[in-house]
């Protein structure tokens, strides 16, 4: 009767081990459409009661932050008040220049970022894991957004969208280990690959070759070649630090990113999906 | 165990799953925050048995994996893999916290805990997420065993309450109050 018992307690492990590996095994490296369409029914079943809690609970801890840092809260709203008029003023200016890029991109048939639609969302999560650099926002399907498009805001990229359902998405920040983005340098023609390190430590561009011309403080944008997960032009972050070492096949290049990831208030999703 | 046990133990997992999304994940110690998700295939395997602690764990880490961006699938392989061996090592070799004194529960799971997420970021590594060897574990560590031994009768007491173990709450209550 015992040794029955064992047997089956036995077959049970070993079906649900063998299922997690499977599960595993099509998630890993690739965006299987099986794992996908789980994760999105699983979320789409469990994220409205996280939500409730998160309603319940979200204000009491609000309260208690904002009551234990009332003066930094207080200089904050004063500083954005400051940066919403500078904006608005750049903003004018900018409109005036979209359009010139927009008809330039037009002439010469390319993407740009500038004619994009974008879904504007609030963050209501950061990182529900030790082991993944990720927020959540308020906006899902029902507003269009799909796995794969990308996120900007506070001045920079941000990541992409990993896990949708009706209300709510995942955003994998671009510092995640598992972040990768085909990368340019500035205006110049030196490409590589953005790829994040961990949460608070700098990415890192691979794939450059050495000796390339990649000064401190320059811009790197997306590249957009041909296949690549986001759209050409999209501010990623300043070079840090660049060297070149004796010997190696590529470019030791350290990349700041340009928006404050650890301050997402609220954040650009493009409506755009990578080619199939 | 009925179909009764079974959906009290759903439910107390869901719970759970959610306690650790929506409470837990905004606990920020140095970047870090408690993991309370594996205490509750520990205490299936210790109350329910093997199969309990299993099934449990699959359920629980299946139901994290639907809410994080990390590979789909690893946190139910290894919490599988936790509440089968606990329970496995509670049937076999006598391990059983039942008269035992008040600590050993929470110890047991602060070092299940402590095994468990080092397995899993070992096995996340093994799977290609390179991150995972940059995690900061000397902090990591700490704060999930914390968290797991805080956490621990707690959990405990809810797994006990939903397969039907009313005497582990007398028991506890007993222990720790001394009467």
């Amino acid at each position: 009767m015992a040794s029955r018992r064992s047997l089956r307690s036995l077959t049970t492990f070993a079906v649900l081990v063998l299922l997690a590996i499977t599960l595993l095994t099509l998630s890993v490296g690739t965006s299987s459409g099986i794992t996908s369409g789980l994760r999105s029914i699983g979320s789409t079943v469990l994220s409205p009661v996280v939500g409730v809690v998160d309603a319940v609970t979200r204000p009491i801890g609000n309260f208690f932050s904002g009551a234990l840092n009332y003066g930094s809260v207080t200089a904050e709203n004063q500083q954005l008040r400051a940066e919403v008029s500078r904006l608005q003023q750049q903003q004018l200016t900018t409109a005036y220049n979209r359009k010139q890029l927009t008809q330039i991109a037009q002439l010469k048939n390319l993407g740009f970022v500038g004619a994009t639609p974008t879904v504007t969302a609030q963050t209501i999560d950061i990182s529900v894991s030790n082991f993944a650099s990720s927020i959540q926002i308020n906006k899902g399907t029902s507003s269009g957004i799909t796995i794969g498009m990308p996120v900007v805001g506070n001045g920079g990229l941000v990541g992409q969208v990993v896990i949708v359902n009706r209300g709510t998405a995942t955003i994998r920040l671009i510092t995640d280990g598992q972040s990768k983005v085909g990368a340019v340098v500035g205006t110049s023609n030196v490409l590589g690959v953005v790829n994040g390190v961990a949460e608070g430590r700098p990415l890192s561009m691979n794939f450059v070759a050495p000796g390339s011309a990649v000064p401190v403080g320059t811009v790197v944008f997306t590249n957009g070649l041909q296949g690549s997960l986001f759209p050409a032009g999209l501010p990623i972050g300043k070079v840090a630090a660049s060297s070149s070492p004796p010997n190696a096949t590529q470019m030791d290049v350290d990349v700041k990113p340009l928006a404050n990831l650890n301050n997402l208030g609220y954040v650009d999703v493009l409506l755009w999906e990578p080619p199939a | 165990m009925n179909r009764v046990s079974y959906l009290r133990l759903a439910l107390v997992v869901l719970v759970g799953v959610v306690a650790q999304i929506s409470i837990f994940s905004h606990l920020n110690i140095d970047g870090m925050h408690p993991e309370i998700i594996w205490l509750f295939p520990i205490a299936a395997g210790l109350v329910g048995g093997s199969q309990v602690g299993a099934i449990t764990g699959f359920g629980a880490g299946i139901a994290l994996d639907c809410l994080q961006p990390t590979p789909f699938g690893l946190t139910a392989l290894v919490a599988t893999i936790l509440g089968f061996v606990i329970g496995l090592a509670t049937e076999r070799n006598g391990l059983n916290v039942e008269g035992a004194a008040w600590w050993v529960t929470p110890a047991l799971s602060a070092g299940a805990t402590l095994i468990a997420v080092g397995t899993y970021g070992i096995l996340g590594f093994v799977f290609g997420e390179d991150q995972f060897s940059a995690i900061n574990y000397l902090v990591l560590l700490p704060v999930v065993a914390v968290g797991a031994a805080v956490f621990a009768i707690p959990a405990w007491l809810a797994v006990s309450w939903s397969l039907g173990e009313r005497s582990g709450r007398r028991r506890m209550t007993s222990e720790v109050t001394g009467w």
